[in-house]
């Protein structure tokens, strides 16, 4: 078959209709997604940002009240550093947003964009959150001297929690970020 | 713009080109659930993107582009079963209609289905008659490129076409 032959049979397709579309049902669905999808993002990262700064407040009223040392208003600091490194991805991700030409390059280069933000967040979460709150609840188990059950239980915690955002950044985030560069890849060879 | 606008633009849209959002669903989604979560996805994008319609280009081409570039990032997700019940007490979005098609043409998607993405896009616009030009703008990359990789498709789809004809696979 011949390519202008292949175009006929082509073109012939779209004088019939293959399917048949529920207006009533789209439009309602269209109105949900688009709550939805800036919903789903201003919940992760606002969301974050309010859970972080509640945990430093919490610290911060402890670390008064116990007046027991630096090492407290030392988690207070890291739990707002974590604040103010996450308004920094957000403000990056809103800037980059009229950044990217509409191009289905560009438009690849800003879903990679986005999922590098994600694996960042979800990497801030185990390095800068679990982290800190790990070493503040040592050195209150230790100045508590808590017993092997409870060290046993927190270690436990400490390595699940570890385990599980590793877990999802190497399963879902990264495949899909190397998938989006192999298309990128794909599209300029 | 107004919601009541904004809606009369998206109406008239998908009358006048639901054809060509039938290939893209055709050629990157293969199952009723898929299809259907697709087209969602497209839909909910070509809403969005109806305010920023300037008329700087035909809709055909702004429409071609925004399902392309959905069709392409759903593809590289991993999709969750829906459950039926939460989706409008199971009201389907779009039903395939039992008519008899051109076994030409099942088979030319068929071999689309076999490409990868981005070979997929390029093979839809080259069959509905695009330019270079117009690829290269949707695409974001050079005419010469758009050039070579459609001079590859084309030979391997009229080699494997040979092959069809004569052994009807």
């Amino acid at each position: 078959m011949e390519f202008e032959e292949m175009q006929k049979v082509w073109d012939k397709q779209s004088n019939e209709m293959l399917f048949v579309i529920n207006e009533n049902a789209l439009h309602k669905r269209v109105k949900a997604k688009k709550k939805q999808a800036n919903r789903i993002v201003n919940v992760t990262e606002i969301g974050l940002m309010i859970i972080n700064t509640a945990t430093a407040g919490i610290l911060l009223a402890d670390a008064i009240i116990d007046n027991e040392g630096p090492y407290d208003y030392a988690g207070v600091g890291i739990m707002l550093l974590t604040v103010v490194y996450l308004l920094f991805i957000r403000k990056k991700r809103k800037n980059q947003e009229d950044k990217f030409d509409r191009s289905i390059l560009g438009e690849l280069e800003h879903a990679i964009s986005n999922t590098q933000s994600t694996i960042q967040i979800g990497k801030t979460m185990i390095y800068w959150y679990l982290l800190p709150i790990g070493i503040y609840i040592i050195i209150n188990m230790i100045h508590n001297e808590a017993s092997l059950s409870k060290w046993l239980l927190v270690a436990g915690a400490f390595i699940l929690g570890n385990f599980l955002g590793n877990w999802e950044i190497r399963n879902c985030h990264i495949p899909r970020k190397r998938h989006l560069e192999r298309l990128r890849e794909k599209l300029m060879e | 713009m107004k919601e009541s606008e904004q809606q009369k633009i998206f109406k008239s849209w998908l009358d006048q080109h639901r054809g060509l959002l039938f290939k893209v669903l055709r050629a990157y989604a293969f199952t009723q659930e898929d299809r259907e979560d697709l087209f969602q996805e497209i839909s909910a994008q070509v809403w969005r993107s109806i305010p920023n319609f300037r008329q700087e280009s035909a809709v055909t081409t702004w429409l071609y582009r925004i399902a392309l570039n959905i069709a392409i990032s759903w593809s590289t997700k991993e999709h969750k079963k829906v459950e039926p019940q939460s989706i409008d007490g199971m009201e389907h979005l779009i039903s395939e209609k039992d008519t008899p098609t051109d076994e030409r043409l099942t088979w030319l998607y068929a071999e689309i289905k076999k490409m990868n993405e981005v070979d997929k896009s390029l093979t839809l616009l080259l069959l509905d008659g695009f330019s270079y030009k117009e690829m290269s703008d949707m695409l974001g990359i050079k005419e010469s490129n758009v050039g070579v990789k459609i001079h590859r498709i084309k030979k391997e789809l009229i080699k494997k076409s040979e092959k069809y004809e004569y052994d009807g696979v």
